[in-house]
């Protein structure tokens, strides 16, 4: 069976910057300081208006291929993840195929998912590799949340920020690539995440602008992202530490043979707390949040893109990255890099409104 | 343990967690009476009365959580 494998990763956040300090302006010091002492979070990236999550993934995606130099018409395959889509209809897929000059023997869908989005993207571009469908694939997980999230909901304007990753796939050679994936979904919780007037189940009108404030002082309106912190928390800290171990029997390969774990980058505290219940030394831990927000869909991705900028992905490591959220869903997938190691995309990481091109 | 030493502990818990030592609740404490307890206080409550009590809260009791007998009733 045909895998694929990562042969390039780039990742694109917007220039303009959300300070902790801008935000104690916002909501207070003390509120603020409470949630960044846990989140670790001091600064996130987030889209200016006339920007969006396609913009980001079309400078990602244009910027890799432009500087590897690689033909657009040999990509057959273009996944693209995202909660915050252009357009309703069509799929942002569509659209980025045009932009990227993709040519019509390119398969091209968005994939709906969440935080997770990144393995299962991998995933289902696996099995149309396998299938003998795809051999050049670019997956794009990209999400601009900031741009759904009240700014006055404390919570939620403190955590994330905006962000997107392109990712390349070729054939796997030997025993790298893509080796292993795990998935899996505990639909109870789909509330804790939910953005409640966004589709046909409570269609928009004067109701759904109305806002609300909590007991916290967050305001928010049906038609903004709306989480349950606490729950998701709590499910995070207790789920998927098991969900990892699972994982990792069935993969049959033990955390000392893993080199680097990649987690969702939501929060800081958790993911410590996660990777001590794994027992995951501090030399195989990654963090990327401080200073960008938790990205959601494009969170790990753009971990692991980092992660390679850093140096910290060696040629021959085992990777195991781990994503999880919206649903409340997981996935995990274990992946071994080329021998040939992956060399990072020198290009700029950042997008400013002047640099925009051939915005639809 | 009886009814009044689950509420001491648990009370040992709320006073480490919100940084009160003086701090007193009853099974009516809530958010309401506390302006420190978050729902960032929530999380670290939860996770270290779980530890304190060797229980595990449902995660829909701690999506909902708001007073102290909640977690009480939870306790063995």
């Amino acid at each position: 069976m045909m895998r694929a494998a990562i042969s390039a990763i780039h990742h694109v956040l917007p220039s303009r910057r959300l300070t902790t300090a801008e935000l104690e302006g916002r909501f207070g010091a003390k509120q603020v300081q409470s949630i960044a002492s846990l989140s670790g979070i001091r600064e996130r990236r987030v889209v200016e208006p006339g920007m969006t999550a396609a913009d980001l993934a079309f400078a990602a995606a244009d910027r890799l291929l432009t500087e590897r130099g690689l033909a657009r018409e040999e990509i057959d395959l273009l996944i693209l993840t995202t909660q915050t889509g252009d357009f309703q209809i069509p799929g942002t897929a569509f659209v980025l195929h045009e932009r990227l000059g993709l040519p019509q023997t390119c398969a091209a869908y968005d994939l709906v998912q969440g935080c997770a989005a990144f393995p299962y993207s991998l995933a289902v571009a696996q099995g149309m590799f396998a299938t003998g469908l795809a051999r050049r694939a670019l997956v794009l997980n990209t999400d601009a949340l900031s741009t759904m999230i009240h700014p006055r909901d404390r919570t939620l304007v403190t955590l994330h920020g905006d962000g997107a990753v392109a990712t390349l796939l070729d054939p796997a050679i030997a025993d790298e690539g893509l080796l292993a994936f795990q998935f899996g979904t505990d639909s109870s919780g789909w509330r804790y995440l939910c953005t409640p007037a966004s589709g046909a189940r409570h269609p928009r009108d004067e109701k759904t602008r109305q806002e609300t404030t909590d007991e916290t002082g967050s305001v928010r309106t049906a038609e903004h992202l709306q989480m349950n912190g606490q729950a998701v928390f709590h499910f995070a800290i207790h789920k998927i530490p098991a969900v990892v171990l699972e994982a990792l029997r069935k993969f049959g390969v033990s955390l000392a043979e893993v080199d680097l774990v990649i987690l969702h980058q939501a929060n800081r505290f958790m993911m410590q707390q996660i990777y001590k219940k794994l027992g995951v030394p501090e030399g195989k831990q990654f963090f990327y949040l401080e200073d960008v927000g938790n990205l959601s869909g494009a969170a790990t991705p753009a971990a692991l893109s980092e992660a390679v900028r850093q140096g910290r992905v060696r040629a021959g490591a085992l990777v195991l990255l781990v994503s999880f959220g919206v649903g409340l869903s997981w996935g995990v997938v274990l992946m071994r890099i080329g021998k040939g190691g992956l060399a990072p995309v020198a290009a700029s990481t950042e997008l400013t409104l002047a640099e925009m091109t051939s915005n639809p | 343990m009886t009814p009044e030493q689950k509420l001491d502990r648990l009370q040992e818990v709320f006073r480490e967690v919100l940084d009160q030592p003086d701090l007193r609740i009853s099974g009516g404490f809530s958010p309401a009476d506390c302006p420190e307890w978050d729902s960032v206080a929530t999380v670290q409550i939860v996770l270290a009365a779980e530890a304190a009590f060797q229980i595990r809260v449902p995660t829909e009791t701690v999506a909902r959580l708001h007073c102290v007998q909640e977690l009480l009733d939870l306790l063995p």
